[in-house]
Parts: structure tokens; sequence; C-alpha cells
């Protein structure tokens, strides 16, 4: 189980971390874009395609697992907490397998709708050139998978009756920086 | 069964399925798509599906939501707050309750460089509450003004409720940028003087008062918060200069927050870490509501059941006013169990159209949420402020007591939210000048 949890922690730390690397070049790329355009009149080419069509597809969905690892996913805690042990464990099983349902159609529409924008080789146009956009809808497929995979795990630690079925996996980076006095 | 029921039912089943704790997003996906489904088949359900997700988050103006996130947590871990108190401190510190009215303006001035309530009242509690409860403040006062004063973070410029709010319903960001000043300042106003009178009549809530400083010394100050100014400037003067758009704006405030932070020795890759971190899992969170909520938003169309309770709520709220106090009814309960841009999310495809219809400015009423969303962060059983504030404060201070301190700021509260009903200008004054 603890292999499991790793493997699916491992995948998760991998899509967190180009999604970071999209925030900071997303950063750069706009201010640099910004600057540009006041000081030397001109723009970087692509620049609203590529944080459109690539950056923040990459900041929306990859961190969808890290997200639910860290247990951030907004929700209502107004009945569930006053539940009883049991109880909780049951509502917890069930919400994970209709979260896991519904992020594995999510995963198979944007695989379908990748694959049809990788076949038609889907592109945006700027000033008459065009650029490829298609292998960012890989993106939203390989976020929604990852958060189906963590939900999956999160269920076959509900069944075995783990008690990390509901609790973050991963402890919130920000309670971290709280303790060390940040 | 009819479609309007159908929209009806799935509203229903998406309060239960919130009730269980299933994330917000995904129960909103779920219900939407389901309904859909039913509503018109297949086909349709799963062209949606598969549309919206891409569609909304694929655009140029949502960047600015993840930069406003990094430079407002880059401003955080960077520790720019010290600055702020201590010369919110020299110039207000020797009125009665001065601490406690410094926390305040000191709050207002983090909220110019982060879009965060919950950052701002972290940011501001650690460093102001040990020195009100040095001072021998009280424990309520000390944590209540704090938590309180957070929820400047949501309504001074940059405020991502506001972001997202003008996106979805369609109005400039700008001109809810200068509404939300008015709100934000007429809150640290109100606040500042219940704070006031509250001492004036009971001194023993706040025993120690400070000696003046002189002005040599407060100037010397204001020359330790200039990185928070020159962000300020930067990044909101840039957007109103027309120099760069609200979503330039973002990106530029993010690296001026970092090479400012660096410069100051504030940020470090541990700190820069931490700080990109909770921006894509904050953002990614917020844009599966978002999705969620569009979503919703066409379903609801689609089964007619939007347009249903619009003209429902209109005709038992005959008056505008009468339907602005359900509206802040509305907020109020839900700001108690909700994060406050996932309420917002939730409701705003069935209540834009009500407020459009009745013919209420949208930019008021954008600030209008925003306040009363953040009302709800300090209001039992769910004030994520005060949980905020728990979390940094000695342990001998009980939520009871922080939820009883914040007592008089919601009563504050109460005068602000009136003043901006009664008149409206205080909101729409700046966004008419420009």
């Amino acid at each position: 189980m603890a292999n499991l949890i790793r493997f699916d922690l491992f995948l998760t730390r991998i899509a967190a971390t180009i999604a970071a690397v999209a925030v900071i070049a997303m950063m750069l790329t706009v201010a640099s874009d910004a600057f540009a355009r006041q000081v030397i009149n001109a723009r970087i080419p692509f620049v609203s395609v590529i944080v459109a069509n690539y950056f923040m597809v990459a900041i929306a969905f990859l961190p969808l697992a890290m997200a639910e690892a860290q247990d951030r996913n907004i929700s209502v805690d107004l009945v569930y907490g006053n539940l009883r042990p049991a109880a909780q464990r049951l509502v917890g099983l069930l919400v994970h397998v209709l979260a896991f349902a519904t992020c594995c159609g999510l995963t198979l529409t944007m695989w379908d709708e990748a694959m049809r924008r990788y076949s038609s080789g889907s592109v945006a146009v700027e000033d008459g050139v065009s650029m490829a956009v298609w292998q960012g809808y890989f993106l939203l497929p390989a976020g929604f998978a990852l958060l189906a995979m963590t939900y999956l795990l999160r269920i076959i630690l509900g069944v075995t009756g783990a008690e990390e079925a509901r609790q973050p996996l991963i402890p919130d980076i920000s309670e971290i920086a709280e303790e060390t006095g940040q | 069964m009819t479609p309007e029921i159908i929209g009806l039912a799935g509203l229903a089943v998406l309060a239960l399925l919130l009730l269980l704790r299933m994330p917000v997003g995904l129960s909103l996906i779920l219900v939407s798509f389901t309904g859909i489904y039913i509503l018109l088949g297949p086909r349709p359900a799963w062209g949606i599906l598969t549309s919206v997700p891409y569609q909304f988050a694929a655009k140029w103006t949502l960047s600015s939501v993840p930069m406003f996130l990094l430079m407002g947590y880059v401003c955080y871990h960077g520790g720019m707050t010290r600055a702020l108190f201590g010369a919110a401190r020299a110039w207000l510190g020797a009125l009665p309750g001065g601490l406690a009215i410094a926390s305040v303006f000191g709050a207002g001035g983090f909220a110019a460089v982060t879009g965060s309530s919950v950052a701002c009242a972290a940011a501001m509690g650690r460093i102001a509450v040990p020195e009100m409860t040095r001072a021998g403040y009280d424990p309520g006062l000390a944590t209540g003004s704090i938590a309180a004063a957070g929820t400047l973070g949501a309504l001074i410029p940059p405020s991502i409720l506001l972001i997202l709010f003008g996106i979805f319903a369609q109005v400039p960001i700008g001109q809810l940028f200068l509404g939300g000043i008015g709100a934000g300042v007429l809150t640290a106003v109100i606040y500042a003087a219940m704070i006031y009178i509250r001492v004036r009549i009971n001194p023993a809530l706040a025993p120690v008062r400070e000696d003046p400083a002189d002005w040599g010394e407060r100037f010397a100050h204001l020359r330790g918060i200039w990185p928070v100014i020159l962000l300020f400037v930067a990044v909101i003067g840039g957007m109103f200069a027309g120099l760069f758009t609200a979503t330039e704006a973002g990106a530029v405030g993010a690296l001026a927050a970092c090479i400012i932070a660096w410069a100051g020795g504030g940020l470090t890759i541990a700190t820069l870490r931490q700080s990109v971190n909770e921006t894509i899992v904050t953002t990614a969170a917020l844009f599966l509501i978002a999705i969620g909520a569009n979503l919703l938003t066409r379903f609801l169309a689609l089964s007619g059941s939007g347009e249903l309770i619009t003209q429902t709520i209109l005709t038992f709220g005959a008056s505008e006013l009468a339907l602005v106090l359900g509206i802040a009814l509305v907020y109020i309960i839900l700001g108690m169990f909700l994060d406050p841009i996932g309420a917002m999310l939730l409701t705003l495809p069935v209540l834009l159209p009500v407020v459009n219809e009745a013919g209420i400015s949208l930019i008021w009423f954008g600030v209008f949420v925003a306040k009363f969303l953040e009302i709800g962060m300090i209001t039992p059983p769910v004030g994520l402020n005060v949980f905020v504030i728990k979390g940094v404060v000695d342990r001998s201070i009980s939520l009871g007591v922080i939820f009883r301190g914040v007592i008089w700021f919601l009563v504050a509260d109460a005068v602000v939210v009136t003043i901006m009903v009664a008149f409206p200008q205080v909101i729409l004054w700046l966004p008419s000048l420009s």
C-alpha cells in the first residue's frame, strides 16, 4: 500500500512541478511582453496564445491531484464533521467513488478531444501566422487521470480501513511554513 | 418531468452532494452533466462537457488570477508586513486602542499587495497579536481586530474575488478594483472608529497607551514601507495609467514582488517554492469550481429553471432593497460554511440574471458580494480568518474568545453595509471618475 501511495505522489509531484514551471514562465513571459511593448514598442510573438493554450491549461489542470493530495479542494464540512466515525467512513467512500467516476468521465472525454485535436492539427492564428496548440489539449486528460488515480487510491485505502483515506496524503505546505515561523 | 423541475431537482442533488463533503467543483460538474444528459441526451451532454473546461481555462484574461495569487503569496512569505505594522504603529499607536487601530490600517496596507484575506489575517496576526498581548490588550479585541482586518485583503485591490466576479459577470476588473477601494477604506475607518469608541468607554480593553512618536520617527517608518507602496503604485497605478492591462498587471506585480522580496532578503528558494506551490494548488482548486459553475449556468439556462428562479425571486422581492437584503442573507449563510470564492461561483449562475433584471449596478453588486462573503470569513461556525488567527496566536486564547472579539466588528460591518446600501456612491464614485 505504501508503494502505491508513493507511486501516486511521485506522478502528482511531477505534474505539479510542470505547473510550477508554467507559473514562473508565465510571469516572466507576460511581464517581459508588457515591458517590451512600453520600452521598444514590440511584442513577443504569440504571447497570448502561449499563455492561454499552454501555461494556463497546465496551471489549471496539472495540479488537480496535488490539490486533492493536500486536501485543498474546496468542500463543505457542515454535516460531515458531525457524523459518527463509521458514517464518515461510509460517506467518505461514497464521495470518493462519485468523484472517481466523474474524473474518469472527464478523462475519457478529454482524451477523445485531445486525440481529435491532434488528428486535425489544431492551430491558433495570430497576425496571419499559425501556431500548433493541440499539445495543450493533452494536459486536461493528464490532470484528470491523475486526480482519478488519487481518488482510486483513496477508495482502496477506504475499503481497507486505512486512516489515510480521508486525510491529506501530503501535509499542507503552508502549515509547514507556519511551523517554521514564516 | 418538466425541464424546470429537472433543473430544480439538480440543485437539490447538488446541495446533497455538497453536504456529503463532495468537492464543490466536481459536484457542480457531475450534477450539470447529468442534468444536461437527462434534458438533451448523451451527445449534447458529452459535447458540452468536452468543450467547457478547455474553453474556460485557456484564456489570456484569466492569467491574472494565478499571477495576483503569486504576488500575494510572495509578499506574505517575503515578510513585507512587519514594516507596515511598524509604520501604522508610529502614526496611530498613541490613540486609545492604538495598536489595534494600527493593525487595521497595517492590514489595509498589506491588502494593497495581496488579494487574499486569509493571507492578510495570518501575516498581520503573527506580528500584531503578540504586540497587543504584551501591551495587556483584551485578547478578544487583539485577535478580533486582526481576523476582521484581514477581510480588507479581498476588498482593497488586487482582489481575487473581484477578478473572478468581473470575469463571470463581464464587468471591467479595473472598475471593480476602484469600487473595492471605497469599500475597503470605509471598512477600515469604521473598524478604527469602533475600536476607538470601545476603548474610550472601557479603557481596560487596551490599558497601555503608546507614547506619541515624534514626526521624524513617523516619517522614518514611512521609508520602511517603500516596497509595499512601490508595488501598489507599480501595479494599480500602472494599470490605471494605461501602461499595462489588468492581465499584465498581475504578472508585472508578481515579478516586482519577487525582486523586492529578494532584494530585502525575504525571498529564498524555499519561500519561492512555497509561494508557487500555493499558487498552483489554489488556482487548480478555484478553476475546477469555476468550470463547474460555468456548466451549471448552462444547465440552469437549458432547463429554464434559472429563468423560473429569477422570476420567482423578482416577484417576491418587489423592491430593490428587499432583493438586496435577501441576497445578503443568502451570502451570510453560505459564507458561514463555504470558502468565499466557492460560495460566489456557486451562486452567480442563479443570482446574476436576477441582479441584471433588477437593474442593479454590477460594479456595486460585485463589491457588495465581496463584502458579504468576507463577513462570512469571520462568522461562526466556519470563520476561516478566525481559524487562521487561532493557528498563529498563543494556544491559551480559545476560538470562543476570538469569535466574541469579532462580534463587535460584525456590528461595525452592519454599519458599513448600511452605508453601502444607503449611499452606493461610496462604491461607485471612484469607478465613475475613470
